[in-house]
């Protein structure tokens, strides 16, 4: 064979293996064209892989899958029950250490807390006009307050129609109302679920948020709390509002987190369900580890369930693309 | 457990890989922190863990490793007068993929049979881009010219 350059030959590899751009590809065949030599260089790759590919191409059995996941399960189970078989002493030190440690690193959340608040702050409309019962604080006074984590002891108060009463314990006391379309309003409830310390509070500021109209910053405070919260109640909830928005990315990102770590079935099944609502072949690899280590049946049949749909939506767009 | 199989060309070993993946992903799944795609961050366990599963099987000894030997080549026939030419390009094929240096291989498999694209390999293997490229090109040379006889068959 006549001689080949090793810059063309290194070319002539990612060629064959799809790995160009489409710029790239285009001035390869062209050049293709005029180097017969090249050409036939490029026709030896293609033969070599494609013996390659019929040696190397294995599917295993459904049978042999099906014994690798219960040897797995198997596995799975043994390993908890070494960690259920721990002394005493080790037992409370990592019960201290579950409790004491978030079950998300702190950079995390607080990303998350910080990203909410910018966004709240650049992204959002002028503020409508609230009432505030003490004039010495205006809205931006009460946002100040908020970004400086100092509002304290905040109470839901009664009030009439759609309003949202609220009494921040701040060095004065404040009493603030106004609807969910208020940005002070959103803003406080968003402090609430993501700051009180108070569950119940948490709670009634998750479900007032059902009402604020969907955003990017609402968003990013549902996905905080999902991924921080460890009131089960607040989660489901928040999940739940969650499933209202179009499952982009960083939603998708959150619920395979959520599906692979949350201790409640309930609330790795509501993530499931979100996911299956956007089935994208991202998360295939994550739905099978989901389908064999899950503690919950229904879980692992349902993951199962959704890989099927996905893989049925490829075919489907692999046969849309051949007619 | 077609990239275990692909990667140790022994179904024993491809099980044991396949074990040995999921358990450290199961212990593990809590570091996983959604800076890369979940597969991608399998797949860096599956080649480790290849990689670990290798360099012990080296410290084997000789008659224990040719004893373990008795079940590879996954994809020849069993049936006697079953297609001899195609199990013969087979063990052909299997003989140049163990010649290749192991991340070439890597490389290899996880370029062509996974169809991964370089950028996800690259943070697979731990290496930069232009390194794949390079595993890649002498990969493919030297399965060209080892198989030369066989291209035609």
């Amino acid at each position: 064979m006549p001689n080949i350059s090793k810059k063309l030959k290194e070319k002539a590899t990612l060629y064959v293996m799809n790995s160009m751009t489409d710029q790239e590809h285009d001035l390869f065949e062209s050049s293709m064209t005029t180097n017969d030599a090249l050409k036939q260089y490029v026709d030896e790759l293609i033969h070599t892989l494609s013996l390659t590919t019929h040696s190397f191409d294995y599917k295993p059995s459904e049978e042999e899958l099906q014994g690798q996941r219960n040897l797995l399960r198997a596995k799975t189970v043994q390993l908890d029950n070494i960690q259920s078989n721990l002394p005493l002493l080790e037992k409370v030190s990592l019960a201290f250490e579950t409790v004491l440690s978030p079950r998300q690193p702190i950079w995390a959340v607080v990303t998350y807390v910080v990203i909410a608040f910018i966004a709240g702050r650049f992204l959002s409309v002028s503020p409508n006009p609230i009432s505030s019962t003490n004039s010495r604080f205006s809205s931006a006074g009460i946002l100040g307050l908020i970004q400086e984590g100092a509002l304290s002891n905040v109470k839901f108060e009664k009030s009439e129609g759609s309003n949202i009463r609220l009494a921040v314990e701040t060095k004065q006391n404040v009493d603030v109302s106004g609807g969910t379309n208020d940005e002070i309003i959103q803003q406080i409830l968003y402090y609430l679920l993501l700051n009180d310390a108070n569950p119940g509070k948490r709670l009634q500021a998750v479900s007032l948020l059902e009402t604020v109209p969907a955003h990017d910053n609402k968003k990013l405070v549902l996905i905080s709390s999902v991924l921080s919260e460890t009131n089960t109640g607040v989660r489901l909830r928040a999940l739940d509002l969650l499933s209202q928005f179009e499952t982009d990315k960083t939603i998708r990102d959150a619920c395979l987190k959520i599906l692979l770590e949350d201790q409640n079935e309930a609330v790795r099944m509501g993530a499931l369900s979100i996911l299956a609502n956007s089935p994208s072949a991202d998360i295939v690899p994550a739905l099978r580890v989901v389908s064999l280590m899950d503690q919950n049946e229904y879980i692992r049949e349902r993951a199962v369930e959704v890989m099927t749909d996905i893989s049925y939506l490829a075919e489907d767009q692999a046969l849309e693309v051949i007619q | 457990m077609t990239l275990a199989f692909q990667l140790t060309q022994n179904k024993t070993d491809a099980e044991d890989l396949y074990q040995e993946v999921f358990i450290k992903a199961y212990k593990s799944i809590s570091k996983f922190r959604f800076q890369s795609a979940f597969y991608t961050w399998l797949y860096r366990i599956t080649v480790n863990t290849f990689y670990n599963l290798k360099r012990s099987q080296n410290k084997m000894p000789i008659q224990e490793a040719l004893e373990d030997g008795s079940d590879h080549l996954l994809n020849i026939s069993e049936e006697p007068n079953d297609f001899p030419e195609r199990n013969e390009i087979i063990i052909a094929v299997k003989e140049a993929a163990e010649n290749l240096p192991q991340k070439q291989r890597t490389a290899f498999l996880l370029k062509h049979m996974q169809n991964l694209k370089i950028r996800e390999i690259s943070g697979i293997m731990g290496i930069g881009e232009g390194t794949v490229k390079k595993y890649l090109f002498r990969a493919m040379e030297k399965l060209r010219i080892e198989l030369k006889d066989y291209r035609h068959a």
